[in-house]
C-alpha cells in the first residue's frame, strides 16, 4: 500500500462567471521516504491539490467533485473535520512559499512551535520546550536556546522559513507537503534550505510533495515528477527520465526555455502565448493553443494520460510523431 | 567602446530608526556605499546579488530616481547628480527603467494608449496623430495587436503587461534602459519571450541596458559583462565568460554553486556535498568591518576583519575586491 494515493481528483471554484474546475482527474501515488516533484506554472492547479490533500481546500467556493485522497489507507476526503485536524502534524505537514505571513506576528516563535506539540501529544511545559528547542537545532537555528523569545520580525526570511520548518517537523510527519518552499528566497539561502529538506528526509524517512515551478528545485531534490498545466497532469515520470526523455511538448518547452549556467545560446526557446484563464481553456488539448506540434485532432478532445513506458506517462496524442 | 555612464564613488544612505521602542536611535542604513561603476555604450551590464544588497538602489541611484548622498554619475558627458530639476527633465529622455512588477507599475486607470504616450506628452508633444502614430509603432515593435490601444491593464496577463511597460520605456528612445528585475513575476513559460523581446529590441535600437536580476541563469544569457554586488558593494566585475569561467570572489563561488543542478544526474549529495555558504546576509544597518564578506566567507583571513579590499585586476577586464587574489597571481 502506498503512503499516500490520489485518485482521478476533481475539484472546481465558485467564480463570478460561474464554476470552474482548479485540478481535474489528477491521479498519482508517494511512497514513505519518496520525493515527488510536482511542476507547474500559476493556475496548473499544484497548490490547490496540496490543498485538498491538506483538508484546508475553503469550502465553498472551492468543491471536490470527485475522486479519492487515500491516506495509509483511509480516505481523507470522508474524515471528519476534527480527525483531519488531528491528523495535520503527525499524519501530513505542510510548508508554504510565505514565512513572512504563515507565522504569528504576535507569538515568539518558541509558543508556536509548542502550541502544535500540544495539541497533538501531552507532554508537560518543559518537555514541549525541550521538544521545540531540539527541533529548531536541527533546522539549523544557532543559539536555539536564545532565539525561543524571538518574534517573527526579528528573524530573516530564511530562518522564518526554518522555523516554519520546524513547525511542520515537530510532530514527525509522514508526509511533508512543500509548496514552493524556496520561491521567495535568495539562491545562497534555497541551497541551505533543500540540503536540509533532504538531511531530513534521510534521518525521519519522512515522503515530500515537493510544488515547484523551478526546473532546477526539482533536479536537486525529486524522485519521480509530475507536470501540470491548466489543472491537469500532462507528464509523469522518474526524474532521470524526466530530463532525458521529456515526451510532452509543454514538459520539453519547459526544459528548454530557462537558460542554465552550463549551455550557451544566442535565443531562448520560447513557449508563445500565455497560461489560458480557467473560464478561457481551448476545448480538447489545453496546450493546444501554444504547442508548435498541435494539429486538428488536438483541439478535438483531452488527450488521455497514456503510459509510454513503465512509470512515465503523457498526456499528448502526437508523441509518437514527434519523435 | 565608449563609456555611456560612469558612476565615481556614489553612495546611498538612508536615515533610519533603530534600536527599542525607548531607545531609538537614528542610524545610516548603507544601501549603496561605495560604488564605482562603467556602463559601456551598447553593452548590457549584469547586476546581481542577494535581496538586500543595494542593487536595485543602485539602479535607481545611476538614471537619478533617487538623489545620491555622494558621488558622481556622468551620463553621456554630463554630470547629472548635480542637475537643475529642468535640466535633469531633459536628460530623463535618455534614461529609463522597466520596473519588476508589471501589475503595480501600470496605472489601472490609463489605457493602453495612454500609458505609452505619456511620456511624449511629458516631454512636450501634443497628443497628436502624430503620438498616436508613434504608440502604434511601440505596439507593433513589442508584439502587441494594434487592438490592445483602448484596453485596461487588468485585461492583460502579466507577460503582456511586461510589454506594455517596455513599450513606455522605449517610446522616448532612450539610449539606457535600467530593467530591474524584469521577468522574475513572470512565469516561467513567459519568461524568455520577454528576454528575446529585449535582446531584439538592443539590437533594433542600438539601445544600452543594466539588466538587475537575481537569477544567474538569465543574467548570463542576457549579459555582456557582470558586476556581482554585496551589501552595498561592487565585490567583482567582469566579462561574462570570464566571469563564470573563473569566478574570483569566495562569494561570486558561492552564488554559482549554489544554483540548483541543470540534472538530476549532476546532483552532490552526501559526501563532499556542494559548499553551501553558511548563514545570510548581515544587515546594511552595521556592515561588518573589513570585507564585508568575512562573516560568511570559507577562506576569510586576520586581515579581512580590518582592511578593506580595493578593487584590483585580476586579468583583462575583470576586477574583484578579495584580499585573497591580491598581491601576487591571479589564482
Amino acid at each position: 500500500m502506498s503512503l499516500l494515493e490520489v485518485r482521478d481528483l476533481t475539484t472546481s471554484f465558485q467564480t463570478g462567471g460561474g464554476e470552474v474546475t482548479a485540478v481535474e482527474n489528477i491521479s498519482f501515488s508517494l511512497e514513505k521516504g519518496e520525493i515527488l516533484g510536482i511542476v507547474g506554472e500559476s493556475g496548473s492547479g499544484k497548490s490547490v491539490t496540496a490543498l485538498a490533500i491538506m483538508g484546508l481546500l475553503p469550502r465553498p467556493p472551492a468543491r471536490i467533485l470527485g475522486g479519492s485522497i487515500m491516506f495509509e489507507g483511509q480516505d481523507l476526503l470522508r474524515l471528519s473535520d476534527r480527525s483531519m485536524q488531528r491528523l495535520r502534524g503527525p499524519g501530513i505537514a505542510m510548508v508554504f512559499q510565505e514565512p513572512m505571513t504563515s507565522l504569528n506576528p504576535v507569538f515568539t516563535i518558541g509558543e508556536q512551535i509548542m502550541e502544535t506539540i500540544g495539541a497533538h501529544e501531552s507532554l508537560s511545559q518543559k518537555d514541549r520546550f525541550a521538544r521545540a528547542v531540539e527541533m529548531l537545532e536541527k533546522v539549523g537555528i544557532p543559539s536555539a536556546t536564545s532565539r525561543m523569545t524571538d518574534y517573527p520580525h526579528q528573524l530573516s526570511g530564511g530562518q522564518r522559513q526554518r522555523v516554519m520548518l520546524a513547525i511542520a517537523l515537530v510532530c514527525r510527519p509522514k508526509l511533508l507537503i512543500a509548496d514552493e518552499p524556496t520561491t521567495a528566497l535568495d539562491v545562497t539561502i534555497q541551497a541551505q534550505i533543500l540540503s536540509l529538506l533532504m538531511d531530513l528526509r534521510d534521518e525521519f524517512g519522512m515522503a515530500i510533495m515537493m510544488i515547484t515551478h523551478n526546473m532546477g528545485v526539482i533536479a536537486e531534490t525529486a524522485d519521480r515528477v509530475l507536470v501540470m498545466y491548466a489543472g491537469r497532469t500532462v507528464e509523469q515520470a522518474p526524474v532521470g527520465r524526466l530530463f532525458d526523455h521529456p515526451l510532452h511538448p509543454y514538459t520539453r518547452g519547459l526544459l528548454s526555455c530557462v537558460p542554465t549556467l552550463d549551455q550557451d545560446q544566442d535565443r531562448l526557446v520560447a513557449i508563445p502565448g500565455s497560461l489560458p484563464e480557467p473560464s478561457r481553456r481551448p476545448p480538447g488539448c489545453r496546450f493546444s493553443a501554444r504547442c508548435s506540434y498541435a494539429v486538428p485532432a488536438c483541439g478535438e478532445s483531452i488527450p488521455p494520460l497514456a503510459m509510454f513506458e513503465p512509470g512515465h506517462a503523457a498526456a499528448c496524442i502526437r508523441v509518437r510523431d514527434i519523435g | 567602446m565608449a563609456a555611456l555612464l560612469e558612476a565615481i564613488g556614489l553612495v546611498k544612505h538612508y536615515d533610519v530608526e533603530a534600536g527599542g521602542f525607548f531607545r531609538r536611535t537614528r542610524t545610516a542604513l548603507r544601501a549603496v556605499d561605495g560604488v564605482d561603476l562603467t556602463i559601456r555604450s551598447g553593452e548590457t551590464l549584469g547586476l546581481v546579488g542577494e535581496s538586500g544588497c543595494g542593487k536595485s538602489t543602485l539602479g535607481r541611484l545611476l538614471i537619478r530616481l533617487i538623489p545620491a548622498t555622494a558621488g558622481q554619475v556622468v551620463f553621456d558627458g554630463q554630470e547629472i547628480t548635480g542637475l537643475s530639476p529642468k535640466a535633469l527633465r531633459a536628460a530623463r529622455r535618455a534614461m529609463q527603467i522597466v520596473f519588476q512588477d508589471p501589475f503595480g507599475a501600470l496605472n489601472p486607470r490609463m489605457s493602453v494608449e495612454e500609458t505609452i504616450m505619456e511620456p511624449l506628452l511629458i516631454h512636450g508633444a501634443r497628443r497628436s496623430a502624430e503620438t498616436r502614430q508613434a504608440v502604434t509603432r511601440m505596439l507593433d515593435m513589442v508584439g502587441l495587436p494594434d487592438s490592445t490601444r483602448y484596453r485596461f491593464p487588468h485585461e492583460f496577463s502579466g507577460g503582456q503587461r511586461q510589454r506594455i511597460g517596455i513599450a513606455r520605456a522605449l517610446i522616448l528612445r532612450p539610449k539606457l534602459v535600467v530593467c530591474d528585475e524584469p521577468v522574475s513575476a513572470l512565469d516561467v513559460s513567459v519568461q524568455a519571450q520577454i528576454v528575446n523581446l529585449l535582446s531584439d529590441l538592443q539590437g533594433e535600437l542600438g539601445l544600452t541596458y543594466l539588466f538587475i536580476a537575481h537569477d544567474l541563469g538569465v543574467v548570463k544569457h542576457i549579459s555582456t559583462r557582470v558586476a556581482v554586488m554585496y551589501l552595498g558593494k561592487v565585490v567583482e566585475v567582469a566579462d561574462k565568460r570570464s566571469l563564470y569561467a573563473r569566478p574570483s570572489h569566495p562569494y561570486t563561488q558561492a552564488l554559482l554553486a549554489s544554483v540548483p543542478v541543470t540534472h538530476p544526474s549532476q546532483r552532490k549529495r552526501g559526501v563532499g556535498a556542494q559548499p553551501v555558504i553558511a548563514g545570510d546576509i548581515p544587515t546594511a544597518l552595521a556592515p561588518p568591518s573589513g570585507c564585508r564578506f568575512h562573516t560568511r566567507c570559507p577562506h576569510v583571513m586576520p586581515v579581512c576583519r580590518t582592511d578593506e579590499p580595493a578593487m584590483r585586476p585580476v586579468g583583462t577586464g575583470h576586477d574583484v575586491a578579495c584580499h585573497l587574489v591580491a598581491p601576487g597571481p591571479p589564482m
